[in-house]
């Protein structure tokens, strides 16, 4: 029986495989209008064979007239054709207006289709970012992602992006994790400083022209497969990769260059009307005269010019219009605009890119050089690019990714810094020209005096004692440089031994030393005998995911999906600073040449092992359900109490319910409607070596008395350590756990969509230092305590509300609004400071939104009304009284966020226009602050006239409470030096809240017009295949009532947004773009 | 459904094998310990001696010396918040400082040295720690009352909220230290000797004995109202003290920078400080004091060079107070040797600041059938000969002398108040009920 069924097998297979005619057939993909569609996959249904159509949409492939062939292409539904007898097809196949097949690069590189997931996702295309920004690719993101709000830190090159996705989760805000090609990447923004130079977030580094598209994964329902490091959501950018060549190539090449132009587009107002000195007087800057610091001078319509030229002025000295010896009327001079230039930068990419059935290629290299407002200031980046795909079987595929990239720039001072451009401009009296008439920047003429020390409007150094280093001795003597070389790695086996399961291993490097250099010549302020710094930085991290994917019918409707996963991550980071102070050769900055060294290491290293489980249940195409977990196991853990780290768990559960495919309810009008929900709990690391009780030397602790400056080491060569702070053996992770939910809906034809998310997140065992009682031999305590709540809602429309011929009008709208509020510190804790000054600080306050202003103000009755003296406690009478306490001035986080995208197409024209908006947060002006003490600001052009301050009658009592004696105040006073600058009418020595202003803003963020010839025209020999020339413009039209720099500005990093204290300036940028392909 | 399970077992095996075996490679040994980080195990005596040493000083010379003027008026507050302590108004907040540096500098790096050379077998590292642990828990318990000791410093074995000791338990715990030290340093030398890091004696254990035996008379003579032993004990002590000014422990300073004295450093950086109105000031003038120019300077920064110089050291206990001390024992024995002790004293002082006290002396005898008749003029000149220093606010408790006149209300502050840190964090144990007026054990 058995033989007789061996034979009849073999008789079966031998009978099929003579019938079997597998022949080649070749064909070509068309769209609804017949023209080609480029890459799509084709692969016959009955086995694993694929290839993808080229350029052109052509493609080959062996199969038989039995078996069926299945084109997929995004985009496009899904098409299945019997091959039967013919051997050349024409495919035609249906575009969706919309992508409901649309597939999305999720956690852990996976990608999924976006109907599945029940979080909420959005994604930006490279080319969008492109077109934003060709320097820092996070710029490029700001008004296209709801409920993402991107904040500039200044306008100079190379100057970091700050990401905040929807609020924060911990005391510091951290930022979203930034995962390229499946392997996050560092995104540290290293020696944020009030009083430096703007640094930049290492994002910077990758160029915008690489990036295929880019997916934020919001919220920590999302971010689950990433644990501690997802708590702030997570960036995911994929590179390009090869693909096969336009038809007639065999490999295609790419150009692009950039061209622009930068202006300051916003400067705080300076008043031209007096003079410098005090009292009304001119006090020359080589007098005597204490006045010369300030602006309180005389009228300058009643000075003139000797005609006498001298090293501080070419006109000559100043003196009063009725002296004989005047001769010509003193011309106020506009320190900021004569400084700051028309800038100049230029980008070039080139790529060149190929491919077949079976692999893949990509090279591709490119130059930025941009030059900033700045004269001096600049940023530089070069980039190589290697990827590769390729098939070695039919179950195994590899490829590989090598970015090298070399990056840096000359940075100038900035914000609380005597070395500071902005604060020597913006103090400058408008009666000195920091130029000293000369036009080049690098003319020593400006800055230096013929004895050798700088010339500045307070005169010479020797004598004045605090001044301010004029800003063309800054750009000139002051430098500082830095060169990022930074290599990204990775590279990756596919292996499917069955159908139903697939293993692939990733493995992926990143690391850059970034090597610092500044120096501060002698005679600079800050540092009058001279100082060399050099930073050398060297950051690793190693990244390696194991994932194994089980797909399994389990019934005709219920498709199940495992996936499981292992990720191993080390980082190491060095930093090496060395100092020199005093230096003894003028104009010769080497550390050989200083009198005094001080040298300083700083080292950490962590590892983490992590196992992912996700379970996803597909219902018929239309209902999705899957549930998941993390486990961690980190290195910041260990302790003496605890040497091998356990677990720590972070779960996560979604649904996706498409109602409008599981009730048959699509028609004409509604085409597509889905319901999203999704949990998920993430969470943040203790930070390194928080385990630990340390002793600290003076450097660190201090050792001083609350009144005085107090004494540090070494003395006599001797050292001292304090007990530090202490550690703590048994911390536990943050964890933020967030609820999703939200639907997606479709209307007319996908010509209008609308995807709304409501979230609320609760995050708790926030980590913080807490004071301790001192009689325990320490001060402080690191623990886990604090907690925080968000919620808030993003809104995305689509629409296309003109598509008439060869005409397309395609809108864009993301709107969103996050409400955060700091829930509890830790006990005997109310207050928690992030940065900032002291009477403006960024603070975190029970009870209040994240981070606010915390400052000084006037006094005020219990109902918010302004005191006004009545003179009875001593103060003035008539105008307001300095208030002692601190309290909350102002509130940093918008109250709404959004970005309205138009692009209109006909032909080959493109034009698109991008406004964006923050509506109602505040900044800290601390800039104009100063400015009114030191009489440069147009505020202060009103001096000596009369004002009635609106308030009540009142003074303070001898606790400092205000106590109402009267009603409305109705006695006008002077507004004048006395006010503004000798007594508290300014934020520099009086209270910070006036200060404090709205920074609203309505920006057209982005412009552009372009035009794509139609080459296909130029006849058959013609090389050229594309060719597009678009005109760009960013930033050009600013509406706002903020009265400094544009409020688009942060000194105090990415976690202390709100403080604006001689920012430098922002910019507006006009150019072109060429993009030619080969 | 079977297979699929076994297919899901097996590909699960397969990575938990894989992935978990190496927790060393992992997870090395010091991974999380900064190696640029002092912690306790790679602390060295000669780094917690000088921060020991110069916490005391800073604090001692600075908000102790200034507070304990006001009160006591040998210097008055003029200005600002100095107006206000002038007027005896103060908040918990304004002694958070003082507190801190004693609990978390100064005492801390001594219980650590004390610990860590008791550990080692450092024996005359353990005594000068002892010595000074002595000389400030005793200060500590002077200045404030009941204050945690047994249970203190001991924060990273989360002991974080200490009691407070009785003042007495205190006293017994710095005799105790007092004897021990003086056994230590007697004994053999160890690894480890103290020797530049040492900014009072340089090493010299010899004047570490002396100061040791000097301390326990200074805090015999501080029961003199609740042991009436006290005389007997303080001579005990004080015959194997300080000999002559060499033996005077002080803590020196060096620039007009990070290295100045902290008289020098408030006066130039604050002020607020009045000296005529006060009632040394007025002492001295009338008694045409020639050190009255050593210790003021009207024209210049108002503290004189004796005090304020940058370079001006923060004394902790000189050779005339012992001499006081000696004097005041003998006057209240009756036994006759007061008057040889007394003019030692303020020879002492003089010779201290280069100055020739005889005809001073002369002019200021000690004489008085009885110890309440001597005993102002003994007390007096002590107030005179350690201005700056805390003691005289101390004599002040026990005699009430100098007779002084409160500039508001009708008492003189007798202590400072516990600070505004361990109410917020060790609230439960901090005694209550206590003002700035109250008296404590020893103070009657």
């Amino acid at each position: 029986m058995r033989k007789a069924l061996m034979l009849l097998a073999v008789l079966v297979i031998c009978t099929t495989l003579a019938f079997s005619q597998v022949k080649t057939i070749t064909g070509r993909i068309v769209d609804q209008s017949g023209a080609p569609v480029p890459f799509v996959t084709i692969h016959i249904k009955e086995s694993k064979q694929t290839v993808s159509a080229d350029a052109e949409g052509g493609f080959a492939i062996k199969a038989e007239p039995s078996q069926t062939l299945v084109i997929t292409g995004t985009g496009f539904a899904t098409k299945e054709i019997k091959v039967g007898d013919q051997t050349s097809l024409t495919i035609q196949m249906s575009k969706k207006e919309s992508n409901l097949t649309e597939v999305v690069v999720t956690a852990l590189g996976i990608k999924q289709e976006k109907k599945a997931l029940g979080y909420a996702t959005q994604q930006v295309s490279g080319a969008s970012l492109v077109q934003a920004d060709a320097t820092n690719t996070l710029s490029g993101l700001g008004g296209k992602v709801a409920g993402l709000q991107i904040s500039s830190s200044t306008g100079t090159p190379g100057a970091a992006t700050y990401m905040r996705l929807r609020g924060v989760t911990s005391l510091v805000a951290g930022q979203p994790l930034i995962v390229v090609d499946g392997v996050p990447i560092d995104n540290s923004n290293t020696g944020v400083s009030l009083g430096n130079v703007a640094q930049s977030n290492r994002a910077i580094d990758i160029n915008p022209d690489d990036i295929e598209n880019v997916s934020v994964i919001k919220g920590p329902a999302a971010a689950t497969m990433y644990g501690t490091q997802g708590s702030d959501g997570v960036i995911l950018i994929t590179t390009k990769r090869g693909g096969k060549a336009r038809s007639g190539n065999r490999f295609d090449i790419t150009y692009s260059a950039n061209f622009t132009f930068d202006e300051v587009n916003k400067l705080p107002e300076l008043q031209m009307k007096y003079s410098q000195g005090y009292n009304g007087l001119y006090n020359a800057p080589n007098s005597s005269a204490s006045g010369r610091r300030l602006t309180w001078g005389a009228l300058i319509d009643t000075l003139k010019w000797d005609g006498v030229a001298t090293e501080w002025d070419p006109h000559g000295s100043i003196v009063g219009a009725s002296n004989p010896a005047g001769k010509t009327k003193v011309v106020p001079y506009n320190n900021a605009k004569q400084f700051f230039r028309t800038a100049f930068s230029q980008t070039h990419n080139l790529s060149l890119s190929g491919g077949n059935d079976f692999s893949s290629y990509r090279f591709s290299f490119s130059n930025l050089a941009s030059s900033g407002i700045i004269p001096v200031s600049s940023f530089n980046r070069t980039t190589f690019l290697v990827s590769g795909d390729t098939r070695l079987s039919d179950k195994l595929k590899t490829g590989a990714t090598v970015n090298y990239i070399v990056s840096g720039g000359n940075r100038v001072q900035e914000g609380s810094n005597t070395s500071g451009i902005m604060l020597g401009l913006m103090r400058t009296p408008t009666t000195f020209d920091n130029s000293n008439g000369v036009s080049d920047p690098k003319n020593t003429k400006a800055f230096l005096l013929s004895d050798g020390n700088q010339r500045t409007f307070r005169g010479e150094g020797s004598r004045s004692g605090g001044k301010y280093d004029n800003p063309y001795w800054t750009i000139n003597r002051n430098p500082f440089r830095d060169k990022v070389q930074r290599i990204l790695a990775n590279a990756y086996l596919s292996y499917d031994p069955y159908s139903w399961l697939n293993i692939t291993e990733r493995i992926g490097v990143d690391h850059y030393g970034d090597d610092r250099f500044q120096s501060f010549a002698i005679s600079s302020n800050g540092h009058p005998t001279g100082q060399i710094d050099y930073t050398d930085i060297s950051n690793t991290i190693y990244n390696n995911d194991l994932l194994v994917t089980m797909t399994h019918n389990l019934t005709d409707d219920l498709k199940g999906t495992l996936l499981l996963g292992n990720n191993l991550y080390f980082t190491e980071y060095n930093q090496n600073n060395l100092e020199g102070d005093g230096y003894v050769a003028p104009d010769y900055y080497s550390l050989a040449n200083t009198s005094s060294q001080l040298a300083s290491n700083s080292y950490q290293r962590t590892s983490r092992l992590a196992f992912n489980a996700q379970a996803k249940f597909d219902y018929k195409g239309y209902l999705f359900v899957d549930g998941g977990i993390r486990a961690e196991k980190s290195s910041t853990f260990i302790s003496y109490a605890v040497p091998y780290p356990s677990f720590v768990y972070f779960p996560s559960a979604g649904a996706s319910f498409i109602f409008s495919d599981a009730f048959n309810m699509t028609s004409k009008a509604f085409s597509y409607g889905k319901l999203r929900f999704s949990y998920g709990q993430a969470g943040r690391l203790p930070g390194i070596y928080g385990t630990t009780n340390t002793f600290a030397g003076t450097s660190v602790v201090g050792l001083a008395d609350g009144w005085t400056s107090g004494i540090s080491f070494p003395i006599n060569g001797q050292q001292a350590v304090f007990g530090n702070g202490l550690g703590n053996a048994n911390l536990k992770p943050e964890r933020t756990s967030s609820i999703d939910i939200g639907t997606e809906l479709r209307f007319l034809e996908n010509r209008l969509g609308l995807d709304v998310t409501y979230y609320v997140s609760k995050s708790h065992d926030l980590l913080l230092s807490v004071p301790i009682s001192p009689s325990s031999g320490y001060g402080s305590y690191y623990t886990n305590g604090a907690s925080m709540e968000n919620h808030g809602l993003e809104v995305v429309l689509n629409a296309t509300p003109v598509k008439a011929g060869d005409f397309r009008w395609d809108m864009n709208i993301n709107w969103s609004f996050n409400r955060s509020k700091v829930t509890a510190l830790a006990p005997g804790v109310s207050t928690y400071t992030i940065t900032g000054f002291t009477g403006a600080l960024i603070e975190n306050i029970v009870g209040q939104p994240y981070g606010i202003v915390y400052g000084t103000d006037f006094l005020r009755d219990s109902k918010g009304n302004l005191i006004v003296s009545d003179g009875q406690d001593g103060t003035p009478a008539g105008y307001p009284i300095a208030g002692t306490n601190s309290i909350r001035i102002g509130n940093p986080n918008p109250k709404w966020i959004g970005g309205w995208q138009n692009t209109f197409s006909y032909k080959g024209f493109t034009l698109g226009a991008l406004f964006e908006t923050k509506q109602k947060f505040d900044v800290w002006n601390g800039t104009k602050g100063a400015m009114t003490y030191f009489g440069t600001a147009k505020v202060t052009e009103n001096r000596g006239t009369s004002y009635t301050f609106q308030g009540v009658l009142g003074h303070a009592d001898d606790n400092g409470n205000a106590v109402v004696t009267g009603g409305a105040n109705k006695t006008p006073v002077l507004l004048d030096q006395s006010w503004y600058s000798d007594y508290i009418g300014n934020s520099f020595t009086g209270p910070a809240a006036q200060s404090v202003e709205d920074g609203t803003y309505v920006r057209l963020r982005e412009v552009s017009l372009g035009y794509t010839f139609n080459t296909k025209s130029w006849g058959t020999h013609n090389f050229i295949k594309s060719l597009t020339v678009t005109a760009i413009g960013r930033n050009l039209w600013l509406h706002t009532k903020y009265s400094g720099v544009d409020p688009d500005t942060g000194l105090g990093g990415s976690a202390g947004l709100g403080i604006d204290y001689f920012n430098n300036p922002g910019t507006r940028t006009f150019g072109f773009n060429v993009k030619v392909g080969l | 459904m079977k297979t699929l399970f076994i297919r899901i077992s097996g590909v699960l095996l397969v990575i938990v094998a894989l992935a978990s075996s190496c927790k060393k490679t992992l997870f090395p040994a010091g991974i999380n310990t900064d190696p640029n980080a002092s912690t306790k195990d790679r602390l060295l005596p000669n780094v917690l001696l000088p921060g020991a040493q110069y916490s005391i000083a800073y604090t001692v010379g600075g908000d102790v010396s200034r507070f304990t003027s006001v009160f006591i008026q040998s210097v008055r507050g003029s200005a600002r918040q100095f107006k206000a302590y002038d007027q005896y108004v103060f908040t918990a907040q304004d002694f958070d400082n003082c507190w801190s540096n004693f609990y978390t500098q100064g005492l801390n790096d001594l219980f650590t040295l004390k610990e860590l050379a008791a550990q080692k077998g450092y024996s005359h590292y353990s005594g000068i720690a002892k010595v000074l642990l002595a000389y400030h828990i005793g200060l500590a318990t002077d200045l404030w009352g009941d204050v945690p000791y047994s249970q203190a410093f001991r924060g990273d074995s989360s002991v974080l909220e200490p009691k407070y000791d009785k003042q007495q338990d205190v006293y017994d715990s710095v005799f105790s230290l007092l004897s021990s030290a003086i056994t230590d340093l007697g004994a053999a030398k160890g690894l480890v000797e103290p020797g530049a890091d040492d900014f009072i004696y340089g090493g010299t254990l010899s004047k570490w004995i002396k100061l040791a035996y000097s301390l326990e008379a200074r805090f015999y003579l501080h029961l003199s109202k609740v042991d009436n032993t006290y005389a007997d004990k303080a001579l005990a002590a004080a015959a194997q003290g300080f000999a002559s000014n060499s033996d005077n422990a002080a803590v020196p300073f060096f620039d007009d920078g990070t290295e100045a004295n902290p008289w020098y450093q408030y006066v130039t950086q604050r002020g607020d400080i009045s000296y005529d109105n006060g009632y040394l000031y007025q002492l001295m003038t009338a008694k045409s004091d020639p050190r009255l120019n050593s210790y003021f300077d009207l024209a210049g920064n108002g503290i004189g060079d004796a005090i304020g110089a940058y370079n001006a050291p923060v004394s902790l206990m000189t050779y005339s107070e012992l001499m006081f001390i000696q004097a005041e024992a003998h006057s209240a024995k009756g036994d006759g040797q007061e008057t040889t002790a007394y003019n030692t004293a303020v020879t002492a002082s003089f010779n201290a600041l280069g100055l020739d006290g005889t005809a001073y002396l002369t002019a200021n005898p000690l004489i008085g059938a009885d110890h309440a008749t001597r005993l102002p003029t003994i007390i007096t000149q002590k107030y005179v000969a350690l201005f700056s220093e805390p003691e005289p606010f101390m004599d002040w408790k026990r005699t009430g002398i100098p007779s002084l006149t409160p500039t508001t209300g009708a008492n003189i502050p007798r202590r400072f108040i516990y600070v505004q840190a361990e109410l917020d964090h060790n609230g439960k144990n901090v005694p209550s009920g206590l003002t700035l007026y109250s008296k404590s054990w020893w103070d009657q």
